[in-house]
């Protein structure tokens, strides 16, 4: 999505928080693929996707008229999607939960499943974050996270300084992309 | 998904923001109805009938502008504000609004109702031309003014409803031609 794009979703959603009705069906049809797509990124499966994003929509839309104009639309609706998601997984891990009670304990990596899910999807999402800075902040990122090596031109505090300001601009990106912290 | 899943949903999303917009409207309005019962309890006016139907009419239309939005909402609050002004003077006249000399004592309603016609008029006036708002805000703002405002002007019966609704007229009137004035001198003013 350009800015273009991003300048008309806020645009539309602006209206339709003032209560213009002709900008509902315009932000449902922007909306639907975007919200649909998140929820298949994190929940990998076409029917919880489809439930989530079912969820998701709902909520984002009788939530329209409390959208904050100097806020970018995408982000929040994302967020709100992303939150449906966490949800629809939790509920789902508690019910496996009951379900299980009257079983003998499954082996330990099988508990820890979800959590390695949800782990992954965290790291993807850091990755995707990460895809939006520059080289240099990615290289210096690498180098601290991934053991990638530093530059050897650079010294101790200039590469704390340089981590310190491309970390505030991947928590920056993350904030932008998933409006969640 | 398919499209008719598509439209159900679109259907169902719907029927939500409307829902939600209704209730954000009633809740804006609550003070109104908060209001109408402090002067009930407090026993200020004396048709409280009456005062609870108009009370009603002012709830139900802020609730019914909030709803709908755009102009219509933005004209809420400048409306109430409007027409709390004719409320408080009618009501505050009815317990200290005679002017008595040894020859005769004048009841004070009926031009108290003038007055405070007059001013919720400016008021309205004076924020929408500096929101240069639309007809729609207008007519939402002037008649949830003159609607609170018959709250307090129906202690003086329906003379003081179509008092405070002259006021407001001769008010809404003079407050248009000063504005208009104003903003020819401006246009003229404007280097070419």
């Amino acid at each position: 999505m350009n800015e273009t794009e991003h300048n008309e979703m806020n645009a539309l959603m602006a209206r339709l928080a003032d209560g213009d009705r002709a900008a509902f069906t315009p932000v449902f049809r922007t909306l639907w693929p975007k919200v649909h797509r998140l929820c298949l990124q994190l929940l990998h499966s076409d029917a919880d996707a489809d439930d989530a994003a079912q969820q998701a929509m709902e909520k984002i839309l009788a939530r329209a008229s409390e959208y904050d104009r100097n806020r970018a639309a995408l982000p929040w609706a994302l967020g709100i999607a992303g939150w449906e998601c966490r949800t629809l997984r939790r509920r789902q891990f508690r019910r496996r939960e009951q379900s299980d009670d009257a079983l003998p304990e499954p082996p330990a990596n099988q508990v820890d499943a979800d959590e390695a899910l949800a782990e992954r999807d965290l790291v993807h999402a850091a990755m995707d974050a990460l895809g939006t800075l520059s080289s240099s902040d990615q290289e210096t990122l690498l180098a601290t996270y991934f053991g990638n090596g530093a530059p050897a031109s650079v010294d101790g505090a200039t590469l704390r300084k340089r981590r310190e300001r491309a970390l505030t601009r991947l928590r920056a990106a993350f904030r932008r992309l998933y409006a969640i912290d | 998904m398919r499209s008719t899943d598509l439209d159900l949903l679109e259907r169902r999303a719907r029927r939500g923001y409307e829902r939600s917009r209704l209730l954000r409207a009633l809740v804006g309005v609550l003070p109104v109805a908060l209001l109408a019962a402090v002067l009930f309890c407090l026993g200020v006016h004396p048709h409280p009938q009456v005062m609870l139907a108009v009370g009603a009419g002012v709830f139900t239309l802020g609730a019914g502008l909030l709803w709908y939005g755009r102009d219509p909402a933005r004209a809420v609050l400048p409306g109430l504000a409007a027409g709390f002004l004719p409320l408080c003077l009618a009501l505050c006249t009815r317990h200290w609004g005679h002017m008595c000399s040894d020859a005769e004592c004048i009841a004070m309603c009926l031009p108290v109702c003038v007055v405070g016609g007059v001013l919720a008029a400016c008021v309205v006036s004076w924020y929408g031309a500096l929101r240069e708002r639309s007809a729609r805000f207008w007519a939402s703002a002037s008649g949830l003014a003159l609607l609170t405002g018959a709250v307090g002007a129906t202690c003086a019966g329906y003379p003081g409803v179509l008092a405070v609704t002259a006021g407001y007229a001769v008010g809404f009137a003079a407050a248009s031609f000063i504005v208009r004035l104003r903003r020819g001198g401006r246009r003229t003013d404007k280097p070419d």
